[in-house]
């Protein structure tokens, strides 16, 4: 068996065999990882490899029973996790360079405390590092192996110091070490300048044969079609023998533009953590915390494969969004629907009663939660249930069908569980759980999607992995790849100590030299063509060149654009067709689209006008419909609204919610409360009500909103209670829902905050709001416009006229209502009472009513200064404000003429 | 933290480069030469400012290696330690976290996500402290200011960051707060009277007038200004009524009110009462309390984010610096420091903050030899915390005290002789007073010629004044005019002197609102700019995008929906998405407007594989939005928009792995919402650059233009701030450094309120005003030698010369005199030839229509098969058969109930090694397959079991392939049309012409299932078949499947049935 072996050869290399045959056996390229592989498997050294995750619990829990001072200690004590992490790399670092833990050399201190750490029991589960040597033992003690010989990708002086003796010892056994053949250089002038400018240091004018092409884009997105409109036009042929190299790892965005244009996917796809179905993990560690976390469980039920199942995921989700808890109606009155709707297939016969109890067991399993005190920890148990359920809900999503996805969810889960059982400790931690979570996750893992189709382009993530010739290579995101050559940890003195031990590392100057040397590589590789696509120095985000391109200033400096060598993308935007490397790459001209222009009518269709006959307002619609009647039909009567994310109540609104709840408990019909008991009270529920109802409150971040509830709203209540004292104010009731009809034609309905009893038996109305100013209310009620007032006011006093109304200003403890209310705390003139307000809301309805009927509703918003119907008593206040259809009507926009 | 250093610091020189000086070109030939002076290049250290000029210092200096011949050593150079002071420092305490006893991870917190983690860390803190705090920001009336001015969080955060920034502890919190106290006091009043008196007297006063009021006392015609102040005087009766005391601003309101001539009286004993608002004790007590309670907080919120940080594994720019200065000054690190770092190079040294003064100081103690390259003209960051002072005295008594030399670079490389004589007599004065030596004030000479013709360097620019859009639009029409003239003004070109064009025009502008106002008046005329402008959100196509991704992460979103279907409908079809939405089924009805509903409903359930950014990705490419949105024209600049919406997705993953938190499509579009981004700026490189002086810095161009010369900002000294007491020491910058916070009490009340006037007439408040007049000539300095060839100063007509005059030498009189004519400018008493202009807003006005870009043809994505031919188990196994059985009539004994998985993998591997050893000793093969059993921890075989099934198989292959050869574990590729085969072959037998393969499958079921079971693997042995045929042009003599568990070998029929075409294509199963 031949083997070809390059140290960045253990992922995706090029070509993909030797020779131009169809295919080889018995040729293996391989990298470290492959070369090791192979061997253990020849010398019957395969084992099991244990998780990362899992190696790391394990040492974090040889250091915790090691202890005494170490040179550690205080790392240790700050994050244990990463500091057994690092110590653990160190260590794998150190085994692959050779070292002897147990030598019984006198060593320097920190050296000392690794051994320690290491001759501890139990043993460490074997790295690379340790398996190479075992290798390389088995090797040296003559065990047979079935290999002929090596070929080397990189030059033998590159290797680092462990793989040069696991060359040597195979040599030693008689494999034959040769060199991979140089290839010829390129007999295209430019490519064969730039070839030669790598190899001494000669500067050869170019000629811009298209041999060598600078591509530079101001975009990601434009590099990526440029490349991939190349790509298609270089034909079939061309693209026979081309190699894309992307060192970021990813042509998810490449294979986007090659796919629109008809052409395979190259399929690399960067790992990442933030997949979808590796999210569950997450999320459900999440939440279990205390304070529950209301947006872990949105999230976690609106992923496409929620953990329950859909259609309650779906009510469950809406429920959060509106009113973020697991204590409120919303919440359980989800819960109630989907009951009913389980309970309607046991009674179709379809399930069985016993199968629905279960289900609804394991759903609410996922959504409870939240009691576990982050920094104390989550019990053992647990945590590995939680694991065990997510590895459930992966098991059952792909129902067999072994779908990547959900494997590499499983594994995660799995090595979790074997993580969690190594750490040897009862209680894991928040910050523990989540560092043990990500460890899990790992790098995370490619789209298992994303994988390369059958076609001839190759791409690799790393370009030292090309070993053979290609006819065209291209650098995909030609940018500082940014890993600069790491220093090593240990000193002079430590090195020292080491290297008599036989433990020799590589220094960051050969490091460097190596690293150089595959990219040079690349370049030496193409025979007749090298695109180097790139986006330009100046983008927003600063990006360095690669140190490749500080070696070819001379090819690829300034001069470039004069010689027809560098090409800027963006000229496919206006040029076609447009010449890249010799090819002329045609496109066709766009189709010219306007951008819809602001409009002030819109038509309203006749079913629509007949669903909003004899329809009921509520005070919030009308206030819609008087500001704008655009909005009012989108938002009240077409019911256009935003998603769930979006609609989760503002923190001022959440607040107020709290507020609600709390009168409605502590203001029972009757007498007004005794303030000392309100504020006492108050003081001693709003914390559970906040995670009822407005779970966002307790979150991190909310506490100086909810410091804010806490310190005002006691004190505001307990001032009302007083208030109504001293006005001999009665409750009449709270949360009431009322129903009635305005004026002729203009039902409502709606439910008042507080309704009182003025000492004359009169109902009177109480609305309570939040909010960090006052201004806003006040000027209402000045100008006659508040409507929420006058409906209720109306509303509860049936034909007798308008009852009296006013906001409870809850910050400020103010209860604004008009000149002589017997209400209020603070009085305002008024330009129209909220008798004659409720004329004009009736007046106004009735115009825009009008409007509406004969089809047409307007966006007030627009052109400011247009005619507003005759008669129109409340006015809309411009400009717009809070509403969530400006992209709809597009004020702000360029007027335009609109049919 | 600022220990005295007993170290000898290494040699320091300090190299003084004017602007555009060749400052890089040093600063790349010091690396150099220290490089081929064999320094090895992991002990060179460098820091510059920005990312990008780290970036273009390495690319340069490795650039000048390989040019003078030196490629090893310019690979060597890629293990300097160049970069941003930042990440230098980062790397440095990366690597020594364990001896700081940090969390090792050091996991550099996103700019982005800096306030959110800090919010996050210092929650508790804050709840704690909002009680006490809270009450007082009522009193100061923050609830009435705009943004983060009504935010104490912000105040706390503030004074957080400025300890860590100049490396103080709690301790230095507290003095900094007896000393804000202290300054404070001496601007305040002292107090007449109790508060009691004070607060009585006022409340009689307003209960008098109200009363008064209420019973007719008004004159009888009230006006509107007496309701007002009526209004106003009620709403404060009504807080003294509730038994809660005036705000602060509320009483200075009362001071001012302006009721009705008549009324006057009713209302003057108010004013008079209230005045009294500024010596009342109450007002210095919750002065105090505020000043106190802040500092106890920021206190706490320092330690609270320090421990937060500190258990994720987190750090910040701030730490990075006080952690990397703490480390260098550990005695117990020097010589391991020392063997790291040789030779350190500092850029833009002017601009380093005091604790990056000190981390260079410390760093030159460390390594033998330092270099600071640096302007002290262009010190401009005064307001992020440089420190100019120090950086100036540093720069002078560094070299003297270390044995270093002085440098100065004074020679022009960039612009012309008569502009950079022009800035030599700007200047020179000013910077003099500053304390600068002459020589370092100005230039000596200029490298370049001075041009023949082609315009006078200097432009002023008289423009119409009325408002600020008249003096935009009059500015553009001066820039309009000067690109289109009958005789062209000339520049410097690449190949001699050339007509100006756009691209060669910059118009720097004070503030950001001045950028996006002067270069809405330049595209009104039509000439395009290039600026960093409004909100990243408002763009069409980021809108449209966006509503695509909240589509995908909730299909309810009706919203999202209608917003796709407006935009696509454009103006041919302008209504259609209200028809939709009015249809029976409004959802249906929408997403049948959209062409790309298909694409979203697919990237919905690839939510599950794709991250929120890829997603995001395929959005644009699958949906097709890229081209949608260049539709609309211009668009490389919608382009560009879009990839900085792609940049701020990443920008988001990366911010939720440093909070360990869940990424998600639906997140991300909350996140997108609030994230506040901006357009980025065009790369055009034909369009009118328009920016702010601060961003200006670095740059040139040919044409510059200069606003806002007309103004400067009154120097405020309340807020926080850092004061220095003391002498400057270079070498102890941290010393005597307080944190000053003057609160604000008086809300939107900004005039005559007494503390107005005393605060700047204070000695601090005039060092306030020192510092910040002599940042606004730096800044304008640096302003100015932007130009290259023309330098234009924008005057509003009639509006004075503020910045300018700051220019002005004491008793001197005006420095730059601005003609209103002429052909000259007079500087300093020199003359200098202008053109003098005149400019209106313009009349013409050109609305560019828009023009399509080319576009790709593109295509629905097609559907491949997988370059890598993957049949999965059992796929097809119909088509196959099994042609013969061979048993063993033997079954490997299994002990309990094994993983199978992992004992097949067990078993695979003996018979892989014992292939190799089969000739050997029974007992060295036992040996070996108990080994390798023990490994798997399989104890429910027996290792004699397991040699007696590889027995039976190597049995098998000789009898009935007589005289071949066979190897086990033997790798194939090769190409099948445009497919590969790829992967290992358990046993490989081959002949002259044939080969057959033998695959082991650890399988421990009945009888009766094993033909089906065997047939599940024979499609994968039957591709295998092909390759092999394909790489060896050998034929296939059979396939068999290895069941050692059950002792059978099943041949199965393969390859017969498969495509024997080349270009054919397996497909995968279903
Ligand atoms: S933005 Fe204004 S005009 Fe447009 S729908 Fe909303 S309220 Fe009406």
């Amino acid at each position: 068996m031949q083997l070809i072996f390059g140290q960045s050869a253990d992922g995706r290399c090029y070509p993909d065999f030797a020779g131009g045959g169809k295919g080889t056996i018995r040729t293996h390229v391989v990298g470290p990882n492959g070369l090791v592989d192979i061997l253990e498997t020849q010398l019957g050294l395969r084992g099991p490899t244990v998780p990362s995750v899992a190696r790391i619990a394990a040492c974090q829990a040889k250091l915790d029973r090691l202890g005494g001072e170490r040179f550690w200690s205080s790392s240790f004590k700050a994050d244990p996790w990463a500091t057994a992490k690092l110590l653990l790399s160190w260590r794998d670092a150190l085994v692959l360079a050779g070292w002897n833990a147990e030598s019984t050399k006198v060593s320097p201190r920190r050296l000392q405390d690794l051994r320690d750490l290491e001759r501890s029991e139990p043993a460490t589960a074997m790295g690379l590092g340790d398996r190479q040597w075992q290798v390389i033992a088995a090797l040296r003690a003559g065990e047979p192996i079935a290999i002929t010989s090596v070929i080397l990708i990189d030059d033998r002086s590159h290797l680092a110091p462990g793989l040069c003796q696991l060359v040597e010892a195979l040599e030693k056994r008689g494999v034959v070490i040769g060199a991979r053949p140089v290839p010829t250089q390129s007999t295209a002038a430019d490519l064969s300048a730039l070839q030669s400018t790598l190899r001494q240091p000669v500067v050869k004018a170019l000629s811009g044969d298209g041999s060598v092409v600078d591509l530079v884009s101001q975009t990601e997105l434009m590099l990526a079609e440029a490349v991939a409109d190349w790509l298609l036009a270089i034909g079939e042929e061309g693209r026979a023998s081309t190699v894309v190299i992307a060192e970021g790892g990813s042509t998810a965005l490449l294979d986007a533009a090659l796919s629109r244009r008809g052409l395979p996917k190259l399929g690399l796809s960067s790992v990442s953590t933030f997949r979808g179905a590796l999210q569950i993990l997450p999320l459900a560690m999440a939440l279990q915390w205390h304070p529950f976390d209301p947006v872990a469980l949105l999230d976690l039920l609106m992923l496409p494969r929620p953990p329950v199942g859909r259609f309650a995921a779906s009510l469950l989700a809406t429920a959060l969004s509106r009113e973020p808890g697991r204590g409120g109606r919303q919440w359980a009155a989800a819960w109630t629907r989907i009951e009913d709707i389980l309970s309607k297939d046991v009674a179709a016969g379809q399930r069985k009663q016993a199968d629905i109890d279960a289900r609804l067991e394991e759903w609410r399993t996922w959504t409870a939660g939240g009691q576990f005190d982050p920094d104390q920890g989550m019990p053992k148990a647990e945590a590995a249930a939680v694991a065990q359920r997510v590895i459930a809900w992966a098991v059952a999503a792909d129902a067999g069908a072994g779908d990547p996805l959900l494997m590499s969810v499983i594994s995660a889960s799995r090595a979790l569980m074997e993580a969690i059982e190594a750490s040897r400790r009862d209680l894991f931690p928040r910050l523990l759980i989540e560092a043990m979570v990500a460890q899990a996750i790992g790098d995370g893992v490619p789209d298992p999607k994303h994988v390369a189709e059958a076609g001839s382009v190759r791409a690799i993530d790393s370009a030292g992995a090309i070993w053979d010739a290609a006819e065209r290579v291209v650098w995909f995101d030609f940018k500082d790849p940014g890993h600069a050559p790491a220093a090593s940890p240990w000193d002079e003195e430590e090195r020292a100590a080491l290297a008599t031990e036989g433990c020799v590392f590589e220094t960051p100057a050969e490091a460097a030299a190596r690293v150089s040397a595959h990219w040079a590589r690349a370049a030496a590789m193409a025979g007749r063509q090298m695109i180097f696509a790139r986006l330009s120095e100046d983008g927003g985000n600063e990006i360095g060149t690669h140190p490749l391109a500080h070696r070819l200033v001379s090819v690829l400096g300034e001069r470039a654009t004069a010689q027809n060598i560098r090409k800027q993308a963006e000229g496919l935007l206006a040029n076609s067709p447009f010449e890249i490397g010799g090819i002329a790459i045609e496109r066709h001209e766009g189709r010219l689209a306007l951008l819809p222009v602001q409009a002030l009518a819109w038509s309203v269709s006749k079913s629509t006008v007949a669903r909003t006959k004899g329809r009921s307002e509520t005070a919030t619609s009308l206030e819609h419909l008087l500001a704008c009647p655009l909005r009012w039909l989108l938002s009240d009567v077409l019911e256009v609204r935003q998603g769930r994310a979006h609609s989760i109540p503002r923190i001022e609104n959440l607040i107020g919610n709290v507020a609600h709840a709390l009168v409605q408990r502590l203001f029972p019909p009757g007498e007004p409360p005794d303030p000392e008991v309100v504020r006492k009270r108050v003081a001693e529920d709003i914390d559970q009500l906040a995670e009822d109802i407005a779970s966002p409150l307790l979150q991190p971040g909310g506490a100086r909103d909810m410091a804010s509830a806490r310190r005002r709203i006691p004190e505001s209540l307990a001032f009302l209670a007083r208030h109504m004292q001293a006005r001999s104010l009665r409750v009449s009731a709270t949360e009431a829902d009322i129903e009635g009809e305005l004026a002729a034609g203009l039902k409502v309905h709606g439910r008042i905050d507080m309704q009182v009893e003025l000492p004359g038996k009169q109902p009177a109305v109480i609305d309570f709001k939040w909010s960090g100013r006052d201004k806003y209310r006040r000027e209402e009620l000045e100008e006659g416009r508040a409507i929420q007032l006058a409906v209720y006011g109306r509303a509860v006093n049936g034909k007798r006229g308008v009852a009296p109304a006013g906001y409870y200003m809850l910050a400020q403890r103010k209860l604004l209502a008009e000149q002589g209310s017997v209400l209020a705390t603070e009085t305002i003139e008024v330009a129209r009472d909220l008798g004659d307000t409720v004329g004009a809301i009736a007046a106004s309805w009735q115009l825009w009513q009008a409007a509406i009927a004969g089809g047409s509703a307007r966006a007030t918003g627009i052109s400011e200064g247009e005619q507003l119907p005759d008669g129109l008593e409340i006015t809309p206040q411009l400009p717009c404000k809070f509403c969530d259809f400006k992209g709809l009507c597009r004020v702000g926009a360029p007027a335009g003429s609109q049919s | 933290m600022s220990k005295v250093m007993v170290k000898v610091l290494g040699k320091i020189d300090s190299i003084i480069a004017s602007a555009g000086t060749g400052k890089t070109t040093r600063l790349v030939e010091l690396i150099a030469s220290e490089t081929k002076a064999d320094t090895p290049a992991e002990k060179i250290l460098g820091t510059t400012f920005t990312v990008k000029a780290a970036a273009e210092l390495v690319a340069r200096a490795r650039g000048k290696l390989v040019k003078d011949g030196d490629i090893d050593r310019s690979t060597k150079l890629l293990a300097a330690r160049l970069g941003t002071v930042n990440s230098v420092c980062g790397r440095l305490i990366a690597e020594f976290a364990l001896d700081l006893g940090r969390s090792p991870a050091t996991e550099v917190l996103a700019e982005e996500a800096l306030v959110s983690t800090f919010n996050i860390a210092t929650d508790a803190v804050i709840g704690a402290f909002a009680l006490k705090i809270a009450p007082l920001a009522d009193a100061f009336g923050f609830d009435e200011l705009q943004g983060d001015a009504g935010d104490w969080r912000k105040a706390v955060k503030t004074i957080v960051d400025l300890a860590r920034y100049n490396g103080m502890t709690g301790a230095m919190l507290a003095l900094s707060c007896q000393r804000s106290l202290a300054t404070l006091d001496a601007i305040l009043l002292k107090s007449t009277a109790t508060a009691e008196v004070l607060d009585r007297a006022l409340a009689a006063a307003i209960d008098k007038a109200v009363s008064a009021a209420d019973n007719g006392g008004l004159a009888t015609k009230r006006t509107k200004a007496t309701d007002k102040a009526l209004g106003t005087v009620r709403s404060c009766k009504a807080v003294l009524a509730r038994g809660e005391c005036l705000s602060w601003p509320a009483w200075a309101r009362l001071t001012k009110l302006e009721p009705g001539k008549q009324d006057q009286p009713l209302f003057d004993p108010i004013k008079t009462a209230a005045a009294e608002h500024a010596s009342h004790p109450r007002l210095r007590d919750n002065l105090h309390a505020y000043v106190e309670a802040v500092f106890e907080c920021a206190g706490a919120a320092l330690d609270s984010y320090a421990s937060y940080k500190n258990a994720r594994g987190l750090v910040d720019f701030a730490d990075q610096e006080a952690l990397a200065l703490e480390l260098l000054q550990r005695p117990e690190l020097q010589k391991r420091l020392a063997e790291r770092i040789e030779a350190v190079f500092v850029d833009e040294f002017q601009d380093s903050s005091p604790i990056q003064v000190a981390i260079f100081a410390a760093l030159s103690g460390i390594a033998g030899r330092s270099a600071w390259v640096g302007d002290p003209k262009q010190a401009i960051y005064g307001f992020r915390g440089s420190a100019p002072d120090l950086t100036m005295a540093a720069a002078k008594q560094a070299p003297g005290g270390t044995g270093g030399k002085s440098d100065v670079l004074d020679e022009s490389w960039r612009s012309r002789p008569s502009l950079v004589a022009f800035f030599n007599d700007a200047f020179t004065p000013a910077f003099v007073a500053m304390g600068l030596d002459a020589k370092q004030s100005a230039f000596a000479s200029a490298r370049r010629e001075e041009p023949m013709g082609g315009g006078a360097p200097l432009h002023l620019w008289w423009l119409q004044s009325k408002n600020k859009t008249v003096r935009f639009q009059s500015i553009a029409e001066g820039v309009r005019q000067a690109l289109d003239r009958d005789t062209p003004i000339v520049v410097q070109g690449a190949n001699g002197l050339r007509p100006l064009k756009p691209g060669d025009v910059a118009v720097v502008a004070r503030t950001g609102e001045d950028v996006t106002g002067i270069a809405a008046a330049l595209n009104q005329i039509g000439l395009k700019t290039a600026v960093e402008q409004g909100d990243l959100l408002s763009a069409p196509e980021v809108e449209l995008t966006l509503a695509c991704l909240r589509w995908i992460a909730d299909r309810s979103d009706r919203l999202a929906m209608a917003q796709i279907a407006r935009l696509l409908g454009g103006t041919d079809h302008p209504d259609d998405w209200l028809t939709a939405a009015q249809a029976d089924d409004p959802d249906a009805a929408l997403a049948a407007l959209v062409p790309f509903a298909k694409v979203i409903e697919r990237l919905r359930e690839r939510q599950l594989g794709m991250t929120p950014s890829e997603l995001l990705d395929a959005l644009l490419m699958e949906a097709n939005l890229v081209q949608i949105a260049r539709r609309w024209g211009e668009g490389s600049d919608r382009t560009e928009n879009l990839d900085a919406l792609r940049r701020l997705a990443r920008v988001y993953e990366g911010e939720c792995a440093g909070l360990r938190k869940a990424a998600t499509v639906s997140d991300l579009t909350l996140y997108l919402n609030n994230a506040g981004a901006m357009l980025p700026e065009s790369r055009d490189s034909d369009a009118i650059s328009v920016l702010t002086y601060h961003k200006a810095k670095g740059l040139e161009w040919p044409f510059v233009v200069l606003a806002g010369l007309d103004y400067l900002r009154t120097p405020k000294p309340f807020g926080i701030a850092v004061e220095s007491e003391g002498d400057i020491d270079w070498r102890e910058p941290l010393r005597g450094r307080w944190i000053r916070l003057w609160p604000w009490p008086y809300g939107k009340q900004e005039k005559d309120v007494v503390i107005d006037a005393t605060g700047p007439n204070s000695p601090i408040g005039q060092a306030v005003r020192k510092r910040e007049h002599e940042e606004a000539i730096r800044l304008l300095y640096v302003g100015m030698t932007r130009a290259r060839d023309h330098l234009a100063l924008a005057m509003p007509a009639g509006k004075g010369s503020e910045w300018l005059d700051l220019l002005d030498v004491e008793g001197a009189g005006s420095h730059v005199v601005l003609p209103e004519t002429g052909n000259s400018m007079r500087v300093g008493g020199q003359d200098h030839p202008a053109e003098i202009m005149r400019f209106d807003p313009s009349a013409v006005s050109i609305r560019t229509t828009p023009v399509p870009s080319c576009e790709a043809k593109v295509v629905e994505a097609p559907s491949f098969a997988p370059l890598v031919i993957t049949p999965s188990a059992g796929s097809s196994a119909g088509d196959y058969q099994v042609l013969s059985t061979r048993d063993f009539d033997w079954r490997m004994p299994l002990k309990g109930s094994p993983d199978m998985q992992r004992l097949g993998e067990a078993v695979h591997s003996c018979f892989a090694c014992d292939a190799l050893i089969r000739a050997k000793h029974r007992d060295v093969r036992l040996a070996k397959v108990r080994a390798s059993l023990q490994r798997w921890s399989v104890a429910e075989v027996d290792a004699g079991d397991v040699l007696m099934a590889a027995d039976r198989l190597w049995e098998f292959i000789a009898t009935t392939f007589p005289g071949s050869t066979w190897q086990t574990e033997v790798p194939i590729v090769s190409r099948l049309g445009n497919q590969l085969v790829r992967g290992r072959i358990d046993v490989l037998v081959e002949g002259t012409d044939w080969f057959a393969i033998l695959d082991h499958k650890s399988f421990p079921g009945s009888r009766a299932t094993w033909q089906s079971k065997a047939l599940g693997y024979a499609p994968q042995l039957a591709v295998y078949a092909r390759g092999v045929e394909a790489a060896t042009g050998k034929q296939c003599r059979g396939t068999w499947v290895h069941m050692p568990v059950i002792g059978a070998l099943l041949r199965v029929e393969a390859a017969q049935l498969l495509p024997r075409t080349g270009g054919s294509q397996l497909k995968e199963g279903p």
